[in-house]
């Protein structure tokens, strides 16, 4: 992988798994009709974490009734159905209050689809990386803002998501960035913990 | 559901040393992905991540089959009972 912090570009020759290609046709629809970035576990995910989710997080800023409604019969032609509810017009006010997911055949893998609201969601629009595929590319919030918002959210599992970016992109990083975040989200004892136990023991190197 | 981890629910020791061995090798497996070619990593997260959507599929798959072959049963026990209550009568 290989992270250039000029170009705000991420790029892999990974394998696509199944999660990666649905959520490339998902985007690959969306994106005609909205800017969009994304956030929380599949970023991990989507650059090497051994886990699977259940749900790709979509961050978008407020739309038009009008252009939700031409992504909406677009993606129902494409075989994409709302979990929430199946009329328009429900969806569009939900998206005020909270997420609505999109889902293909079996409810997961779903796109959860959520309207900026903080400054931490505006800047992780607006200071987006391009994550490139081979033939593909998908947006994601920035690598130091997604580790520090892993930390706020906190569980074992976020943790371990926050270490595994960390570590990948240590070297790469904006430090003083990063520590603004987490001085910002008031997790600085997480970090220290994260960094601390992640030192604990070793494994031998294979492959 | 996952709590969120404070540091007061790392006093239980078998916890907090479950969550350093967690951690330690989610380093292990970070170092692991910077050091060798993305097509060798990927494929180990592929079959992970891809045999437990298989898994998901398959199970609502069983689900929606074992469903349909429970009501054949119920209508064929229906359809004799049917035939059972007409030479009755």
């Amino acid at each position: 992988m290989e992270y250039d912090k000029e170009k705000k570009e991420i790029r892999t020759t990974k394998i696509l798994n199944e999660l990666d290609k649905f959520t490339i046709e998902f985007i690959d629809i969306a994106k005609k009709f909205v800017d969009y970035v994304i956030v929380s576990g599949y970023v991990a995910i989507l650059l090497g974490r051994t886990r699977a989710s259940e749900d790709v997080d979509l961050l978008i800023p407020q739309m038009k009734k009008e252009t939700f409604v031409d992504l909406w019969e677009k993606l129902k032609s494409e075989g994409f159905e709302c979990l929430n509810t199946t009329n328009i017009d429900g969806a569009f006010s939900m998206l005020d209050e909270h997420a609505i997911r999109f889902a293909k055949g079996l409810p997961i893998p779903n796109i959860e689809f959520k309207i900026i609201k903080t400054d931490l969601d505006k800047h992780a629009l607006d200071n987006k990386l391009k994550v490139i595929l081979d033939d593909y590319f998908l947006y994601v919030s920035p690598i130091e803002l997604q580790i520090a918002c892993k930390l706020y959210l906190g569980s074992q599992k976020d943790l371990e998501d926050a270490k595994h970016l960390h570590d990948i992109f240590k070297d790469k990083i904006n430090k003083g960035e990063l520590l603004d975040f987490i001085k910002e989200l008031d997790v600085k004892d997480r970090f220290d913990l994260m960094e601390e136990y992640g030192d604990t023991y070793r494994f031998r190197d294979v492959g | 559901m996952e709590t969120r981890t404070d540091l007061e629910m790392l006093d239980d020791e078998f916890k907090k040393k479950n969550f350093m061995e967690r951690l330690s090798f989610v380093k292990y497996w970070a170092r692991y992905v910077k050091n060798h070619d993305d097509k060798l990593w990927s494929k180990g997260q592929k079959k992970l991540i891809d045999g437990q959507f298989d898994m998901a599929k398959r199970f609502y798959e069983g689900d929606s089959e074992k469903e349909s072959k429970r009501l054949i049963r119920i209508m064929k026990e229906f359809q004799i009972n049917k035939r059972s209550m007409r030479k009755s009568s």
